[in-house]
């Protein structure tokens, strides 16, 4: 039972995390963002705990994405900033939900000593997008205005009567969880993607390659997958589609049989090599490995047969 | 009716030979990971005495299907002239070296062999193996595909999908892995396949549970008699012949290494494992029975030892109070419980005493040591217990188990007091009895 629903999370992993952490940003947004009329909502804590403190640790795990990537499986990094992403589209929907619905006042507090035109300064900076929607910033002026202290009555006179333009940190926001929450994580997961692809290419061309050239370097007819790349020649595969790697030119004298390593040789390819042996002058056999990799006994087995029947053909691995 | 035959094919490498020897409980079958190992069919019977519960066909894999193929396919045969198709091949190319493997495969089958024909599900699909499957539907006969699982990947559905086609029944079933259930699971799933044999297949299913069952009783029956023997094994000198006292115990402790490995011996004959020459487990049983690591593996921990040696003591100190009719106000129970306490803490360390007998002989054992009779035990049933689930299609060494001390205190007060029975040679026919179930208990 336990193992089912196991297997069953492990193969809607993605979707399982898309829905759990919309739900997760759409809960945390939405309890940041309460607001009885009598307080306004502290801009500031919203903008830490659902924008910057993810996205430092989003930074953080850069580190890991170049430099320890091997340790760490690249699934689970590609995993966390799925998680991120609707994490932060969860937010904005609860954030667009309320300012739809309701009259949010937005204000800030601190008890550091910073002014507010530092801190407007701080956020035109962070605002990357103020060129592209110059009505998505907050302004000194708005910044003064939505400053509060708890002590002694929150709301000032002056607040109340510019209510409306307290409401318009939301854009800013908005705009923040965007590029800070979605598109950044967005580039990283695309990054991700990448190196796992290199990840696997790697496999087949360089390390496992040194790992082969070192058991099987006894066969006298042994050639390099990079000597066998420089060539001309045509490639057919003998129950398996020709590996996108090998160039493959139709009007060659030269024939390269890919073949499955995983398989063990029988008798039946052999007498298909004799027949192709007719038409060709050269044939090279080229064993591919299961997922990319080769398995030294299954190699062993293939370069021992042809060794046993001492045929006229060269080996790429 | 005759027994049921099965005969095993498939591509060469996919552990035909490994379900042969698995299935008939036999570790004499030939197996590598070198394709072309088996190159002759191979015929193994289970059988005890004269009744012979199924017969297997161990055979090369396939060479040339493609070929074969093609030459049943001449003349396109209709599905009715198609087995006669087979036999003609066979009478053709029986002497022929190039359809040697096809021969070898095929002409068990036609000789009356149900197909059981094996896949590596680790591995891919592929449409190569196509025609060997043509091939066994023109043999017309029973047959049920097995899929075997040489490595990690798992490859399942797609094979599935594919077997499904030629083979009505499809079994996942892992030669090395498989328990004595997936074995009757197996044995069922022929039952269906080969309804002809259905009544045999169901007394043999019955045969083989009640064959593990006797081979379980005989198991504790040498484990016991063996016990005994060690626990009871007394030396005695005359004090002429003694010339040291570590010599003397050498010799004691060499005699009772001795009557052990008889004892595993006897095991693993009682199993059929007769032909391996493989090592139950090198990291434990490599440890010499008097070590150490001996005694810290397969002993028990001095917590447990100490609250036996307790709990007995008290109990004989209990039964003096019941004699007094409680006068003695429990003294009795509690000195009991405190000599047995001390005793197992600060006694009991040396294995064996010499003692110098009056009439100028030197005698050693038997053993004193509670915990011994413990070790020993344990060593027996971890043994056994590899064994009983070790399939016979594994060449290579067991892989250490860890010991799995579940026994309560109440049954392990009992078997310290059947031991102590035992050392001083005042057993009943009844505690045999008692030591045997509770051996049957432990093994798996």
């Amino acid at each position: 039972m336990l193992k089912s629903i196991y297997n069953l999370i492990a193969k809607y992993k993605e979707i399982a995390t898309i829905f759990i952490a919309f739900i997760i940003g759409f809960s945390v947004s939405s309890g940041l963002l309460f607001y009885s009329g009598k307080k306004l909502v502290n801009s500031l804590i919203y903008l830490a705990i659902v924008v910057f403190i993810p996205f430092i640790f989003s930074t953080l795990s850069l580190f890991t994405l170049f430099f320890k990537r091997k340790k760490y499986k690249l699934e689970s990094l590609k995993i966390s900033y799925i998680f991120g992403i609707f994490f932060s589209i969860g937010a904005i929907s609860s954030l667009l939900f309320l300012v739809v619905t309701q009259d949010l006042a937005f204000g800030w507090a601190t008890t550091l000593d910073i002014k507010p035109s530092e801190l407007s300064n701080l956020l035109d900076k962070i605002a990357i997008w103020k060129n592209f929607c110059p009505k998505c910033i907050v302004d000194e002026k708005l910044v003064e205005l939505s400053q509060f202290t708890r002590l002694g009555g929150a709301i000032t006179k002056e607040q109340i009567h510019n209510a409306k333009e307290l409401g318009n940190w939301w854009r800013y926001i908005a705009m923040a969880i965007l590029f800070y929450g979605v598109l950044y994580r967005a580039i990283l997961l695309f990054i991700a993607k990448i190196l796992q692809k290199e990840k696997t290419l790697k496999i087949v061309s360089d390390k496992n390659q040194e790992r082969i050239d070192e058991f099987s370097s006894e066969y006298k007819n042994r050639i390099s997958l990079q000597d066998l790349k420089s060539r001309e020649f045509k490639a057919i595969g003998y129950y398996i589609d020709v590996p996108k790697e090998l160039n493959s030119i139709d009007e060659s004298d030269n024939l390269v049989v890919v073949v499955k390593s995983w398989e063990p040789p029988i008798m039946d390819f052999f007498d298909y090599l004799e027949e192709l042996k007719k038409e060709y002058k050269k044939i090279t056999i080229y064993l591919v490995g299961l997922k990319g990799k080769a398995n030294k006994s299954d190699v062993d087995i293939w370069l021992r047969k042809l060794n046993e029947l001492n045929l006229d053909y060269e080996v790429a691995i | 009716m005759s027994h049921p035959k099965f005969v095993v094919v498939g591509h060469p490498n996919k552990g035909k030979s490994s379900i042969v020897s698995t299935l008939s409980l036999d570790d004499s079958v030939a197996i590598s990971n070198r394709p072309g190992t088996t190159t002759k069919a191979r015929s193994f019977k289970l059988q005890k005495g004269d009744k012979i519960f199924y017969e297997l066909v161990d055979t090369p894999g396939f060479q040339r299907p493609r070929k074969v193929l093609k030459i049943l396919q001449e003349e396109n045969p209709s599905a009715k002239e198609r087995p006669q198709k087979v036999k003609e091949f066979l009478d053709k190319y029986c002497d022929s070296d190039e359809f040697r493997d096809e021969c070898e495969l095929l002409r068990p089958i036609m000789d009356g062999g149900g197909i059981i024909y094996v896949v590596d599900a680790s591995k891919p699909y592929s449409p190569e193996f196509e025609s060997e499957m043509e091939i066994l539907r023109y043999c017309a006969k029973p047959s049920i595909a097995i899929l075997n699982y040489i490595s990690e990947d798992d490859y399942t559905k797609e094979w599935e999908e594919v077997l499904g086609q030629y083979f009505r029944i499809i079994k996942p079933f892992n030669p090395l892995k498989a328990t004595f259930t997936e074995h009757i699971d197996l044995l069922e799933a022929l039952r269906h396949a080969a309804p002809m044999w259905d009544s045999e297949l169901k007394d043999a299913i019955k045969l083989l549970k009640e064959y593990r069952d006797e081979q379980k009783r005989e198991i504790a029956n040498i484990i016991t008699n063996a016990i005994i023997e060690i626990l009871s094994y007394k030396i005695s000198k005359s004090s002429h012949l003694f010339i040291n006292e570590e010599k003397l115990k050498d010799e004691f402790k060499e005699h009772i290494k001795d009557i052990e490995n008889r004892m595993f011996k006897q095991i693993k004959e009682c199993l059929n494992f007769k032909n391996s020459n493989f090592n139950i487990d090198k990291r434990d049983f490599d440890v010499e029975l008097f070590s150490k690591e001996s005694k810290e593996i397969f002993g028990l921990s001095e917590d447990k030892l100490t609250l036996i040696s307790t709990l007995s003591s008290a109990t004989a100190g209990g039964l003096i109070d019941l004699s007094v009719g409680g006068h003695s106000f429990f003294l009795g129970t509690i000195i009991g419980g405190a000599i047995g306490y001390i005793g197992a803490k600060y006694g009991y360390n040396e294995l064996a005493k010499i003692k110098f007998l009056s009439n100028n002989t030197v005698q050693i054992g038997p053993i004193e040591d509670i915990n011994f009779g413990f070790i020993i035990l344990n060593r027996a049933i971890e043994y056994a217990n590899r064994l009983l689930n070790r399939t016979h299609a594994i060449r290579y060494d067991n892989e250490t188990i860890a010991i799995n001390d579940n026994s309560s205190i109440k049954e392990l007060k009992k078997l310290s007091s059947i031991h102590k029975k035992f050392r001083e040679k005042k057993y009943s026919e009844d505690d045999i009895q008692n030591y045997k179930e509770i051996i049957l208990n432990l093994l798996k």
